[in-house]
């Protein structure tokens, strides 16, 4: 009856109208992936976070070469504004081609790692690493005084923190970093078509759940039971932000591999700007626990973070490497992953999913609706 | 139950959490092994957690290790646990994390003047 009626109204012009086809198991997962957004906190390691002074030099100089010794870079040629905070090549084009694709910037706040490796316990040391690395922007702490100091932007550095004369590089350098993360802080993304279909499931609103696309339900069907996606792209943010091999090959050229989260513990340990440290603005070194707890094993050889899925629409190339061209091609790499190139002593999580074309284009459907803002 | 059991467990003091059988008892191969009753905290995917440990009797205990693996790929934490001694045979486990969902098993190496004792005891995260 209520099909004949759906029916009807199509003949009649009315917007399609689907059945929630979802589970009771199913729809308890599906509530697992929200609300969105979540209640922003600020970061307490970080003495500027939710700061308007300090998010507006951050958005400033996001977009300003100054940060790069030569002054031909900004973080936003990496990471552009208008391209969903990323550009869409493979792999980033620093001052040479980098070894890995070039993530959003988006929904960082809250996190627990940073970067494909999760050389960053927290957001201002993960906008500190690019500013010194050699192959990125190259600035000393040294050079980064002089430029900011002679640049526009000093009267608003000066008015948050200062005289800049009187600061040690060193302490210039992570305020510089510590503004961009206030800037990132509160780059979040919308609510999404899911999100409308998400939260109508939870206020029981089945006329409204229902217009979420049929394909999309099936596609989120698949993503809970058959593909098991939700074992890693878990929570509001579909990311346990731990480390994985996916089976992407982690050979950068013939000679040399990307070490994943394997190279990125190292950095992370010896590095001074992390929350367990004295850059730290936290007394109480809260979220310390975990670069002071975590394991350093061969088995992180090759795993890089879990990329949240909201906005990967807008992000393509995909992976740490940037490999895969589109959503398609990610579903393609999942359902005949090559077990050959997982590691020996890695996770025997992923398996080929046999999925059939039909079941693929309602799964990349599904992930595309995580991008889409209603209007 | 086991919520039941933890907030109880918040509210005793450690000496009367002692082996009464509102904890969730770990199970040991070993026929001579004191009894051991966990309480778990809130789990949460992806998120630290704490489990408080008692173990029965008067033996001396020299040191408790905890860790947990998900049985069906053998995957572990990433993280090392902090144990805490609180005294009395009871022990504070912080820096749990489960990081994907599925059966975890818990296990629990207690080190006396026996030897070392394997405890076990699987709970499902969803």
């Amino acid at each position: 009856m209520i099909r004949g009626f759906i029916c009807a109204m199509l003949f009649w012009g009315a917007p399609v109208m689907a059945d929630v086809i979802l589970s009771p198991v199913e729809i308890s997962q599906t509530l697992s992936l929200g609300p969105w957004p979540p209640e922003p906190e600020p970061d307490k390691s970080n003495r500027v976070s939710g700061s308007r002074a300090a998010i507006a030099l951050g958005e400033d100089l996001f977009t300003d070469p100054i940060l790069s010794k030569d002054a031909s870079l900004a973080c936003s040629s990496c990471h552009d504004p208008a391209q969903g905070f990323t550009v869409p090549v493979s792999r980033a084009v620093g001052r040479e081609i980098l070894d890995r694709n070039s993530p959003s910037v988006v929904n960082l706040g809250g996190l627990r790692w940073f970067g494909w490796g999760g050389k960053s316990d927290n957001l201002w040391a993960a906008s500190l690493h690019p500013i010194v690395a050699e192959q990125e922007m190259a600035h000393s702490a040294q050079s980064l005084q002089t430029a900011l100091s002679a640049s526009r932007h000093a009267v608003a550095y000066e008015a948050i923190f200062g005289p800049i004369d009187q600061q040690s590089p060193e302490a210039v350098l992570v305020n510089t970093a510590k503004t961009l993360a206030a800037y990132q802080e509160v780059l979040v993304t919308l609510p999404t078509t899911f999100d409308t279909f998400r939260d109508a499931l939870e206020q029981r609103d089945h006329v409204a759940a229902g217009r979420y696309s049929e394909s999309a339900q099936r596609g989120l069907q698949i993503f809970l039971g058959k593909g098991n996606c939700i074992m890693c792209h878990s929570g509001p943010r579909f990311s346990n932000n731990e480390f994985h091999d996916a089976g992407v090959p982690y050979f950068i050229d013939e000679t040399s591999v990307d070490t994943g989260r394997f190279g990125g513990l190292n950095i992370l340990l010896a590095s001074p700007y992390t929350l367990a440290g004295a850059w730290s603005d936290d007394e109480t070194k809260h979220g310390a626990w975990a670069v002071q707890n975590v394991r350093q094993t061969h088995a992180n050889f090759g795993t890089f973070r879990t990329p949240s899925l909201r906005g990967a629409a807008d992000t393509a190339p995909y992976m740490h490497d940037g490999s895969l061209p589109d959503l398609t091609a990610v579903v393609r790499h999942y359902n005949e992953i090559n077990l050959e190139r997982m590691h020996a002593d890695g996770e025997a999580i992923l398996q080929p999913l046999n999925l059939s074309e039909a079941e693929i284009s309602d799964l990349v459907a599904f992930l595309e609706t995580l991008s889409e803002v209603p209007n | 139950m086991k919520r039941l059991a933890f907030v109880l467990g918040a509210l005793w003091p450690m000496s009367a959490l002692a082996c009464d059988g509102t904890g969730l008892p770990l199970t040991s191969l070993d026929q001579n092994a004191p009894r051991v009753e966990m309480f778990l905290d809130d789990m949460q995917l992806a998120q630290p957690f704490s489990v408080k440990i008692v173990v029965c009797g008067d033996r001396i205990i020299q040191k408790l290790m905890v860790d947990a693996i998900m049985p069906a790929h053998q995957h572990g934490m990433n993280y090392t646990p902090t144990v805490i001694n609180l005294g009395e045979g009871a022990f504070r486990v912080d820096g749990m994390l489960f990081h994907m969902p599925g059966v975890w098993e818990i296990q629990m190496d207690l080190y006396d003047q026996t030897g070392v004792t394997r405890y076990t005891q699987t709970t499902e995260l969803q």
